[in-house]
C-alpha cells in the first residue's frame, strides 16, 4: 500500500534498523535530514528508479511523480511486463484473464502468459480435491475454455496445461479445442484426463474406466510447434498413418496400450528423443524401435518381455514391479542402464543372462538389490567387458557385510567409477556368513570410488581397505553417511548424519598409509 | 566435505548498489544471484548493480545469507524469516521485486510475485484498482465489451475489501 502522510520515517527507519543496516540508516538519515522536503525527494529517486529502468518512455512521469506526491502512484503497473506476467503467472487462468479490465495496459497482459493452466475446478476457485463436484461445472468449464481459447488467438503460448474429467461424450468441443491450441504456437502440451489423482496406478478403477477418454494423435497433426506432449489416464486410438513428425519427447501416464499401439506411436513420432512410460498397463510384449535416444518405464505393470531395437538408444531406465526378459536385438549405441526390478528376485538374472546380452557399448549400470540377492554375482570375466561405471544401490540390513560384493569388482576389468549407495531399511539381522578371506585383484583403471550410506562399521572398513590396496591408480575415495540416489523419476535422500570428529579420526587412522596409488585421496563427508 | 576445504579462505565479493555503496560478502552467499553467478565465472570480485538501489539491496543481502545456509534444522527459521520478509509496504514490494528480477533470484522473485498475486487473487477489479491505484483509461463502453468477451471469468462472487 502507498503511505499515509507522516508515516513515512517510523516504515523506513525500522525495517532499516531491523535489518541490522545500522550505517547505512545513518546514511539514509543524514540523506533525509539535510533536506527540509525529504519525503518528496526520496520518492522522487525512487520513481527515478523506475523511470530510468523500466519505463524509459515515460520522461514526463518523473515530473508527474512530485506532483501527485507519494500517496497515489500506480507502481504495480509500472512494472516490466515480464515481471507482471510472472506475476500473472501465480494466478489461475479466470483470475488472471480479470486483470484484462483493470486498464488498457492491462488489457493484453494475461494473454502473454507463457502458460495457460486449465484446471476443471481451479478455474472456479474452488479447490480440486472435491472431484465429485466436477460434474456440476462442466458446461461452465466449456464455456470458460472456449472464451479464453477465443481471447488467446493470434497470440502465441509455450505451454498449456489441461487437467479436467471430462468423458467421451464432449469429444467433439475437446477436437475443436486441440484445433485451436494448434494454432497458438504451444510447445509443451499436458493433457490430463482425471482431476482425481496423480497415480492412477494405485486405483484399478480408474485405470478400467469404461468412460476413459479416447485421445486421437490425428487432433495434434496440425500442430507442427509441438515439441513435448504428455497424455495422462487415457486410451490412445490407433493411429496408422497419421505423422507426428514434429515431437521430440512423449510421455504417457496411467494410458493402457493395447498389443502394437505403443509401436505404432513411435511409428507415427519418427524424430522422437524420449519416451517415459509412468503408471502404464502395458501388453506383455513391446518392441521400442525408431529414433528415440532415451527411454524410461516407471511403475508400469503387465510387461513380461521387452525388445530394444532403436538404433539411436543411449539411455535406458527402468523400475518395474515384475521381471520383465529383455532382448537388445539392435541398440548399438546404449551406454547407460539403470535397472531395477522391485521386490522380485531377479538378481540372477540381472547379473547373469540380462549382464551378457548387454550391448557391447554399454559403460554405465546402475542396479539396485536386497542382500538376499547378493550372493548372485557373475563369475563370468567377460560379461562387463566395458563397463566403466558401476553404481550399486544396495537395501541391506545394518550388519550386512559389504565385503561380499568385492567379486563384481573382478569381473569389471575397466571399471573407472564406483558408487554405492547402502540403503539401511531393513532392520533384521543378516547372520555374518562365512566368506573366504580377500585375495586383492589388482583394478588397473579404477580412480573413483564414492560410497554413501558409510557409517564405518568393520566390514565397511575392510571393503575401503581393500579397494585402496587394489586400485592402482585410484584418485579420490569419498566416504559418507549421506547419500542421495536417483531412481526413476523421484531421488531418495539421506542428509541427516556426519560424523563426530572422534569417528571421523579413528576411520582416518584405520585407513592411513593403506593405498597401493600415489594420487589416493580419502574424504571422509 | 575435505578436510582441506574448510581451511581455504572464503572467497568474499565487494557488490556496489546504484546510490554507490559497497557491500562485502561471500561468494557463497552472492551466487545465489544468476547475474552476480556469471560475473563471478567471469572473473569478477567487484559487481557494480546499477539497477538495484542501498534500501532494496540490504534487504536482499539479508535474504541471500539467510537462504545461504539453510540446512533440515532452521527450515522453520526461514519460513519465518521469509513472511516477515514479504510482510511490507507494496513499494517496498515492487522495489524488491524489480532488483530480483534484475538479479535474477528465481526463489525470491517467485515468492515475491507470489506475495502480490495474493493481493489481486479473489478480488474485484474495482477492488485491485484502489488497492494499486490503477488508473481505470477505459470508456464504459470497452469495459462492457471486455466484460462480455470473458464473462466466464467474472463470474462468481468477489471480495471488494481493501486490505
Amino acid at each position: 500500500m502507498a503511505l499515509a502522510d507522516g508515516d513515512l520515517p517510523g516504515r523506513i527507519i525500522l525495517p532499516l534498523l531491523t535489518l541490522g543496516g545500522i550505517a547505512l540508516w545513518m546514511n539514509y538519515y543524514g540523506f533525509l535530514g539535510k533536506k527540509p522536503r525529504s519525503k518528496f525527494l526520496f520518492w522522487s529517486r525512487a520513481g527515478r528508479v523506475i523511470n530510468k529502468y523500466f519505463v524509459p518512455s515515460y520522461e514526463e512521469n518523473e515530473i508527474a511523480l512530485l506532483e501527485v506526491g507519494d500517496s497515489k502512484m500506480d507502481y504495480l503497473s509500472q512494472l516490466p511486463d515480464d515481471v507482471l506476467s510472472f506475476i500473472l503467472g501465480h494466478l489461475t487462468v479466470s483470475e488472471a484473464a480479470r486483470t484484462s479490465i483493470l486498464s488498457k495496459k492491462w488489457r493484453y497482459l494475461f494473454a502473454a502468459m507463457p502458460t495457460l493452466e486449465f484446471k476443471c475446478l481451479d478455474m472456479f476457485g474452488i479447490d480440486s480435491c472435491n472431484h465429485n463436484r466436477c460434474s456440476y461445472y462442466q458446461q461452465n468449464f466449456l464455456k470458460g475454455v472456449n472464451q479464453l481459447l477465443q481471447l488467446y488467438s493470434g497470440r502465441k503460448v509455450a505451454q498449456v496445461d489441461f487437467t479436467f474429467c471430462l468423458g467421451r461424450e464432449f469429444s467433439t468441443e475437446f477436437g475443436q479445442w486441440m484445433h485451436s491450441i494448434s494454432r497458438l504456437g504451444v510447445e509443451r502440451l499436458c493433457l490430463s484426463f482425471n482431476c482425481e489423482t496423480d497415480y492412477p496406478i494405485y486405483d484399478s478403477n480408474l485405470i478400467h474406466n469404461p468412460n476413459k477418454f479416447e485421445f486421437s494423435l490425428e487432433l495434434l497433426s496440425q500442430a507442427s510447434s509441438l515439441k513435448h506432449l504428455v497424455l495422462k489416464d487415457c486410451i490412445v486410438q490407433p493411429s496408422t498413418g497419421i505423422r507426428l513428425n514434429f515431437l521430440k519427447t512423449l510421455s504417457l501416464c496411467g494410458v493402457q496400450l493395447a498389443s502394437g499401439q505403443l509401436e505404432d506411436i513411435l511409428s507415427s513420432c519418427l524424430n522422437l528423443n524420449q519416451l517415459e512410460l509412468e503408471c502404464c498397463e502395458l501388453p506383455y510384449k513391446l518392441h521400442i524401435s525408431g529414433t528415440v535416444t532415451s527411454i524410461i518405464f516407471f511403475a508400469c505393470s503387465g510387461l513380461e518381455e521387452i525388445d530394444l531395437g532403436a538404433i539411436n538408444l543411449r539411455s535406458f531406465e527402468c523400475i518395474f514391479f515384475s521381471k520383465v526378459r529383455f532382448h537388445f536385438s539392435f541398440a548399438p549405441m546404449l551406454e547407460n542402464v539403470m535397472i531395477n526390478f522391485k521386490g522380485t528376485a531377479a538378481m540372477p538374472y540381472t547379473f547373469g543372462d540380462f549382464a551378457r546380452d548387454l550391448p557391447a557399448k554399454v559403460k554405465s549400470l546402475t542396479v539396485k538389490a536386497g542382500q538376499s540377492q547378493i550372493k548372485y554375482f557373475p563369475t563370468e570375466t567377460q560379461m562387463f567387458r566395458n563397463l566403466r561405471e558401476l553404481t550399486l544401490v544396495l537395501v541391506l540390513a545394518y550388519d550386512f557385510d559389504i565385503v561380499k560384493i568385492s567379486p563384481l569388482l573382478g569381473v569389471c576389468r575397466l571399471l573407472r567409477y564406483l558408487d554405492i549407495v547402502q540403503l539401511r531399511t531393513i532392520r533384521e539381522v543378516s547372520g555374518s556368513g562365512i566368506r573366504r578371506p580377500l585375495s586383492p585383484i589388482y583394478h588397473t583403471e579404477l580412480k573413483e570410488v564414492k560410497f554413501g550410506g558409510f557409517y564405518g562399521t568393520k566390514p565397511e572398513i575392510e571393503f575401503a581397505v581393500y579397494i585402496l590396496r587394489s586400485a592402482m591408480v585410484l584418485e579420490r575415495m569419498f566416504l559418507s553417511p549421506c547419500f542421495a540416489c536417483y531412481s526413476g523419476s523421484f531421488t531418495c535422500e539421506m542428509e541427516d548424519f556426519s560424523f563426530e570428529e572422534r569417528e571421523r579420526n579413528s576411520i582416518e587412522q584405520e585407513l592411513e598409509r593403506k593405498a597401493i596409488s600415489r594420487n589416493a585421496v580419502v574424504i571422509i563427508e | 566435505m575435505a578436510s582441506t576445504t574448510e581451511t581455504k579462505q572464503k572467497k568474499m565479493l565487494i557488490l556496489k548498489s546504484a546510490d554507490n555503496d559497497e557491500f562485502e560478502i561471500e561468494e557463497s552467499v552472492g551466487v545465489q544471484s544468476e547475474t552476480i553467478k556469471n560475473l563471478v565465472e567471469d572473473g569478477f570480485t567487484f559487481v557494480p548493480l546499477p539497477n538495484v538501489y542501498t534500501k532494496a539491496l540490504i534487504k536482499i543481502i539479508d535474504y541471500l545469507k539467510k537462504h545461504a545456509n539453510k540446512t533440515d534444522s532452521n527450515d522453520e527459521e526461514i519460513k519465518t524469516f521469509d513472511k516477515d520478509f514479504v510482510n511490507t509496504t507494496f513499494d517496498d514490494l515492487f522495489e524488491l521485486v524489480s532488483a530480483a528480477n534484475y538479479l535474477h533470484i528465481s526463489c525470491l522473485m517467485n515468492m515475491l510475485c507470489q506475495t502480490i498475486a495474493d493481493r489481486i487473487k479473489d478480488k474485484s477489479p474495482e477492488a485491485v484498482r484502489k488497492i494499486f491505484h490503477i488508473n481505470c483509461d477505459y470508456t464504459p463502453e470497452e469495459e462492457a465489451k471486455i466484460r462480455k468477451a470473458n464473462a466466464q471469468a467474472f463470474e462468481g462472487q468477489f471480495d471488494e475489501s481493501l486490505d
